[in-house]
């Protein structure tokens, strides 16, 4: 009788833990923090229930702690960020408060892996329904096709924010017209947005990027085409940057007369863009973007310096093969 | 005579009470018996027609009732005192002399007669169940072990009831210490009466256990003899259909009459199942409310918005909705029991379908609240013990309110005090927890896991120090 009567004595004293009914939170799907004159400004997305229309509300903070101080409410309900799926960056933002952002972001949402997207226009982005769910489809199409675009989650961007040899960028969507579209990558602390041809490249050279589709026009004829990436090895030596990479290629369409063709038109397609986007790096004599970091740490077991790769001479080689064919 | 009056004076008067003396020459004797305790057709055919036969004389009389009565059970009576008592045990008494009377055996027959167990049913094994008189009872124990060693000794409690006790031991197995400790616990119960074995439990169990019983109850007498022949000890007492099985060992409950009938790979996974119950009907509820309440983040969002969906309408906090539906459960299952069994049918219909389904309907409780409720009460069933069910009703509430208060946090709080506990009880100064903690090699292949029949040769060495199964002593 002692112990229930002491158990029960504990149970009131410790009686002020809070608890947070289902029936009165929000669940917050995506947010995306942007930058005013004086603060900072906040989109809160939310899931809809039965009783509630997906709602978002936007809120203006001088700080980014007050900024969720003040949504810790929403509509007399309480703001639930623990299934937050999305966090979206005004591009702006991250050419100068990333580092303020990121560890404000590990310190307020611990533990989760939510997706990270930077956008130039927030309020374009919110005023449509997009939420965690298409994004994802978004990005899972948008990699197998045309490979422009890869899933970026927070432990991801952290890994690289700390480790002093990469170059954290995260992917760049646009809104237009209630549709999402790649912009590219942008790379954090830099006004630096990489196209969607460039963040290709740096996908393909990172090993990022496993399969995705090409058009080809020959003769007038559009031939779809599934490139394969079997891997790619870059190589220092003798003042030359060799980089190889090995494809295989697959098509629905009839290609059996055009084959060799459609191997010049791709490899040429790709050298030309990984050319041109390495060839931008060489000029700016660029120390720290993702693409110069993604070599580096493939020839700095080579014990080369990154100044090497300023001086170097390209040369791009890539097989292919078909598939079904050994 | 004096002794009659007597009687009568200590009976009050009572109007069942029959005086009917009977007069020789110099010779008087007089027939005392309780008509309600007494077969009529038994003293009118046994006793008086045969008393009205005999030439009784000052000399002989002593010697003529005593051989000419038949019966095994006359006893000579010179104490007052235990003429009461014979009186009150169905005796015909015929008082001969002053302070002086023949106690003739002639029970009415208030028996039941063997029905089937009601609260232990099994597919396999006997069907038989005891009944509310302890000769019955030990005569179905001794028709299963016919062995010299299977010992009964016997006392009476109650001050007022004095109801027979029977302890029933095999002596060449049991530990005599644990018997000893029996007897001298009987033995101190100082009360007006013991009506029913569920009063004793209280007194043979050891201190500090909080939460589990450790005295079992049952009415199988294939399971008393089972224990009786692990070194057990049974407890049996008169009017009661629930014989007491002590040391019982937490593993006990888990296991079933017909547990011994079955293959024992089986029985292994109907025994893990009863385990999972156990657990289930404990920290289901509580789980449900610690994740709803606290830790949302554990719950997968499509989940997440399903469980928010069904709790929209609901205007209660998770516990008020989980003590509402087990309180409701629990009154239903009362009514279930005590009702006559011809509103079996509607009281089912009302209190289960059309009382959920309304309370959904009304938005009193969400019908997630109702599946975790009915999943934990019907776990809780699993088991034949009511105290094991109690027990397990206790701590599902129990752990509610940890889980409600501090979440899943609150749930490894009582999760822990639940083991505490169970590590901490005993029973007759033997760990409950065997033979899992401290682990017996000897007894584990009959815990959770089940072992061949023909390779478990040893018996558990905390019962018994005669721990090879089949030798002669």
């Amino acid at each position: 009788m002692k112990k229930i009567l002491l158990i029960g004595c504990l149970l009131f004293l410790l009686s002020g833990t809070p608890y947070t009914e289902l029936n009165n939170i929000r669940i917050v799907d995506t947010i995306g923090i942007g930058k005013t004159e004086d603060g900072y400004y906040l989109y809160i997305r939310t899931v809809p229930t039965n009783n509630d229309d997906e709602t978002v509300y936007r809120v203006e903070g001088k700080s980014l702690g007050s900024l969720f101080q003040e949504t810790t409410k929403l509509a007399y309900k309480t703001a639930y960020y623990k299934h937050l799926g999305t966090v979206i960056i005004e591009s702006s933002l991250l050419e100068a408060n990333s580092q303020e952002i990121i560890y404000f972001l590990k310190e307020k949402f611990t533990q989760i892996n939510y997706l990270l997207l930077t956008t130039p226009d927030l309020a374009a982005f919110f005023a449509t329904d997009i939420d965690t769910y298409d994004l994802e489809q978004f990005i899972k199409q948008e990699q197998a096709t045309n490979g422009t675009i890869h899933i970026l989650t927070f432990d991801q961007l952290y890994a690289n924010f700390l480790d002093p040899l990469e170059q954290a960028a995260i992917p760049q969507i646009r809104v237009q017209n209630q549709e999402i579209n790649v912009a590219g990558l942008q790379i954090i602390d830099e006004s630096t947005v990489l196209n969607q041809q460039q963040a290709r490249s740096h996908y393909l050279l990172s090993d990022q990027l496993t399969k995705f589709q090409q058009t080809i026009t020959l003769d007038q004829q559009a031939y779809n085409l599934q490139l394969y990436n079997l891997g790619t090895t870059i190589r220092y030596q003798n003042n030359t940057l060799t980089i190889k990479i090995k494809g295989m290629l697959d098509s629905d369409d009839f290609v059996a007369n055009y084959k060799k063709r459609l191997e010049e038109a791709i490899t040429k397609q790709l050298t030309d863009e990984i050319i041109a986007l390495l060839a931008e790096q060489q000029q700016e004599k660029a120390t720290t973007t993702p693409i110069i970091n993604t070599i580096y740490r493939k020839i700095r077991n080579q014990k080369r310096s990154i100044e090497a790769f300023h001086k170097a001479t390209l040369i791009i080689d890539i097989n292919w093969q078909w598939k079904g064919e050994i | 005579m004096e002794t009659v009056e007597m009687i009568k004076k200590a009976f009050g008067n009572s109007s069942d009470l029959i005086v009917r003396p009977f007069y020789w020459d110099q010779v008087e004797v007089t027939l005392v018996e309780c008509e309600t305790l007494t077969s009529s057709t038994f003293v009118n055919e046994y006793i008086l027609q045969r008393l009205t036969r005999l030439t009784l004389t000052p000399q002989n009389k002593e010697t003529a009732l005593f051989n000419l009565l038949p019966n095994n059970s006359i006893t000579i009576l010179n104490d007052v005192q235990q003429m009461y008592d014979y009186i009150c045990k169905g005796f015909a008494l015929l008082v001969y002399d002053e302070k002086k009377a023949m106690a003739i055996e002639a029970k009415a027959d208030l028996d039941r007669g063997i029905g089937q167990s009601d609260s232990e049913s099994t597919v396999r094994g006997s069907k038989d169940a005891f009944n509310e008189n302890l000769n019955t009872n030990v005569g179905l124990i001794r028709r299963r072990i016919r062995s010299e060693h299977c010992y009964l000794d016997s006392l009476y409690i109650g001050k007022q009831t004095r109801t027979k006790i029977g302890i029933m031991y095999m002596n060449t197995i049991v530990e005599s210490k644990n018997v000893d400790t029996i007897k001298k616990r009987l033995q101190k119960i100082n009360t007006d009466g013991i009506l029913d074995s569920g009063v004793l439990k209280g007194y043979l169990e050891d201190k500090h256990n909080f939460f589990f019983p450790t005295v079992m109850a049952t009415e199988r007498p294939d399971k008393v003899s089972q224990a009786l022949l692990e070194g057990k000890i049974a407890v049996i007492a008169d009017n009661s259909p629930y014989v007491l099985l002590t040391p019982s060992f937490f593993v006990d409950y888990l296991h079933a009459s017909d547990d011994y009938y079955q293959k024992s790979f089986n029985i292994s996974f109907l025994r893990i199942l009863r385990f999972l119950a156990f657990l289930i009907s404990i920290f289901v509820p509580a789980i449900y409310i610690a994740v709803t309440t606290h830790n949302q983040d554990a719950i997968p969002l499509n989940l997440l918005l399903n469980f928010t969906n069904q709790r929209q309408s609901v205007p209660f906090s998770a516990l008020v909705e989980a003590l509402f539906m087990s309180i409701s459960f629990e009154i239903l299952r009362e009514s279930d029991i005590r009702k006559p069994a011809a509103m079996g049918s509607a009281v089912s219909i009302l209190g289960g379908l059309i009382l959920g389904d309304a309370a959904v309907a009304a938005g009193i409780i969400s019908p997630i609240m109702i599946i975790v409720i009915s999943i934990s009460a019907i776990s809780g069933l699993a088991f034949s013990s009511m105290e094991m069910i109690a027990a397990l009703r206790s701590l599902r509430f129990l752990m509610m309110v940890f889980a409600m208060f501090f979440g899943v946090f609150g749930i490894y709080c009582g999760g822990f005090i639940l083991l505490a506990s169970l590590s901490t009880t005993s029973t007759l100064s033997l760990p409950y927890l065997a033979p899992v903690s401290p682990f017996i090699k000897e007894e584990i292949g009959d815990s959770i896991i089940k072992t061949k029949r023909k390779k478990v040769k040893k018996r558990n060495p905390l019962l018994t120090k005669n721990t090879t199964r089949g030798r002669d002593v």
